[in-house]
């Protein structure tokens, strides 16, 4: 069931530094400004009286950003190579972070947005190009490991930046969320053991000339990749997985963003507020595992049911009084936003295959941060306009159902079921002579 | 092991060893024809996989889907045995197939 052989574990012992690396950016660089986010837009509002719709067009700012740069960034990884594209994502992040001190109108509030924009995508895909150049027997694992990063930082960062906004202010608190990234993730970059790791593996392509034919190589996948993506669009499985994804990913960063806001109308302390997006952390990791199996199994009808999970949650938070229903909506969460972080990922792959994967994961990725992008605003500005979450409560129970709908009617036409897959490969074994 | 015989656009004929589960498709591309372009990677969305099967051969394989019938009659080159080889999928019961890769539109 598992893989621990000899090459595995040579491979893991020989590059382990590199992991160490990954980790570190991902929790300090990538979860630190990303996480602490939501605990932004209270302050905002009690000290420049912004409307919800503007604190938080704060998480639109980033995420449109970040939708443009996850499409550049793979390139400037290539020419800058993993290190410098690690430390120039991830510095731009801290600066993002410390430029909260000077904020005192719209205007530098999101440019700090478009700053965090640019650090998030930017590190997740150099650490990806990291984990995969540096780890070929276990790069799945590894990649799971390094991730770790990111589901440590959603729990820890709720509670370490709640007690640091209470401790020196939100300016200073948030500003000093950058300090992993200053002295912790740069510096291991460039100095001592762990640095020396990553300039071994590390292949700049900026000062080596292209070659004619790698020119001429380029070009022509480049080329193939449009003609596939034309002929794809004109698939209707496309645009349900695409108007799935957007919609759930709408729904679910939502509410995310909106978190610290709503459990402050609830009159709940700044310490349970953290506890609370802390749990949502906490259960996501122990249920991703679970929901990737799920997925595995009953593919598009499994994530169609697991979409309602956003629809309850959406029910749930009309109720979030009753300390139940608060636990429930916690677990709904979780399960819910572990749903919208691999519906992209596997839908593609069920969907389409494995030949144009890498060019529809990026669309449908590009596809889903705009949700990201689109669903904090909608919520704000349906906040702003009636004076309550009661009308986007509303909306939010509904728009699931209708990502439940369009996924349901999608053809899985790659997807062998767990359990078939085995079954199949035990009937090849002795069909294939050489 | 399976067989099946793949006519080229420049009339030559190759005998492909196939794996059951994959489809034509993939076992055409995979030996190094590039007579196909299979764009889509076989999720039914294109015809650039499109071949004629052998009259005596058509009765041996599944009837056409609504999509994969769609895809072909708006092809210039549809013939009523027409079909798309990523929709064909490989087992014992197509041993010795014999199809003709369609002309490109």
């Amino acid at each position: 069931m598992f893989r621990f052989d000899e090459t595995f574990r040579t491979e893991m012992k020989g590059h382990w530094p590199a992991l160490v690396v990954a980790f570190s950016c991902l929790l300090l660089g990538f979860s630190a400004p990303a996480f602490a986010m939501p605990f932004i837009f209270t302050e905002v509002i009690a000290e420049f009286g912004w409307t919800r719709e503007q604190a938080t067009l704060l998480a639109s700012a980033k995420y449109l950003t970040g939708a443009g740069a996850a499409l550049v960034v793979g390139r400037f990884v290539d020419v800058m190579g993993v290190r410098t594209a690690l430390a120039t994502t991830i510095g731009i992040g801290g600066l993002g972070l410390l430029s909260f001190l000077w904020v005192g109108d719209l205007t530098v509030y999101y440019i700090a947005g478009v700053m965090l924009g640019l650090a998030g995508p930017g590190a997740m895909v150099a650490v990806k190009v990291l984990v995969s150049r540096t780890f070929h027997a276990s790069q799945g694992t590894a990649m799971g490991v390094a991730l770790l990063g990111t589901s440590l930082g959603s729990v820890i960062t709720p509670l370490i930046v709640a007690a640091a906004i209470s401790a020196f202010g939100w300016r200073w608190g948030i500003a000093g969320m950058s300090l992993g990234i200053w002295l912790v993730a740069i510096p291991m970059l460039y100095l001592g053991f762990f640095s020396r790791a990553i300039a071994a593996i590390d292949k700049p392509r900026l000062g080596r000339k292209q070659t004619q034919e790698e020119r001429a190589e380029s070009k022509a996948k480049a080329k193939a990749a449009t003609a596939a993506l034309l002929v794809l669009t004109r698939n209707v499985n496309f645009w349900l997985v695409a108007g799935a994804v957007f919609i759930a990913a709408l729904v679910d960063q939502a509410f995310i963003q909106h978190q610290v806001l709503i459990f402050d109308d609830l009159g709940l302390s700044r310490e349970m507020t953290a506890l609370g997006i802390s749990a949502i952390g906490l259960v996501g990791i122990a249920c991703r595992v679970l929901i990737g199996n799920l997925l595995d199994r009953f593919s598009h009808k499994g994530l169609s049911f697991l979409y309602l999970t956003l629809t309850a949650t959406a029910v749930f938070a009309f109720l979030l009084v009753n300390p139940i229903i608060f636990i429930g909506f916690i677990v709904l969460r979780a399960v819910g936003h572990a749903a919208v972080l691999l519906d992209t990922t596997v839908m593609t792959k069920h969907a389409f295959g494995l030949d144009n994967y890498g060019t529809l994961i990026g669309v449908y990725t590009a596809i889903a941060v705009l949700g990201f992008a689109v669903g904090p605003w909608l919520m704000g500005r349906m906040h702003d306009m009636s004076g309550s979450y009661t009308s986007s409560f509303i909306l939010f129970t509904i728009l699931p159902l209708v990502s439940a709908v369009l996924i349901w009617f999608m053809k899985p036409k790659f997807w062998i079921p767990v359990g078939r897959e085995a079954k199949a490969s035990a009937s090849d074994v002795g069909v294939i002579k050489p | 092991m399976i067989e099946v015989n793949v006519t080229l656009r420049d009339g030559e004929t190759r005998t492909l060893a196939a794996r059951p589960g994959l489809s034509l498709m993939e076992v055409i591309r995979d030996s190094g024809i590039d007579d196909i372009l299979a764009m889509c990677g076989g999720c039914c969305a294109c015809a650039t996989c499109h071949v004629y099967v052998a009259e005596d051969d058509t009765g041996r394989l599944p009837e056409r889907g609504p999509d994969e019938a769609d895809l072909l009659e708006t092809s210039d080159n549809f013939q009523p045995n027409s079909r798309l080889s990523c929709q064909i999928r490989i087992s014992e019961a197509i041993n010795g197939l014999s199809v003709t890769i369609a002309p490109e539109e």
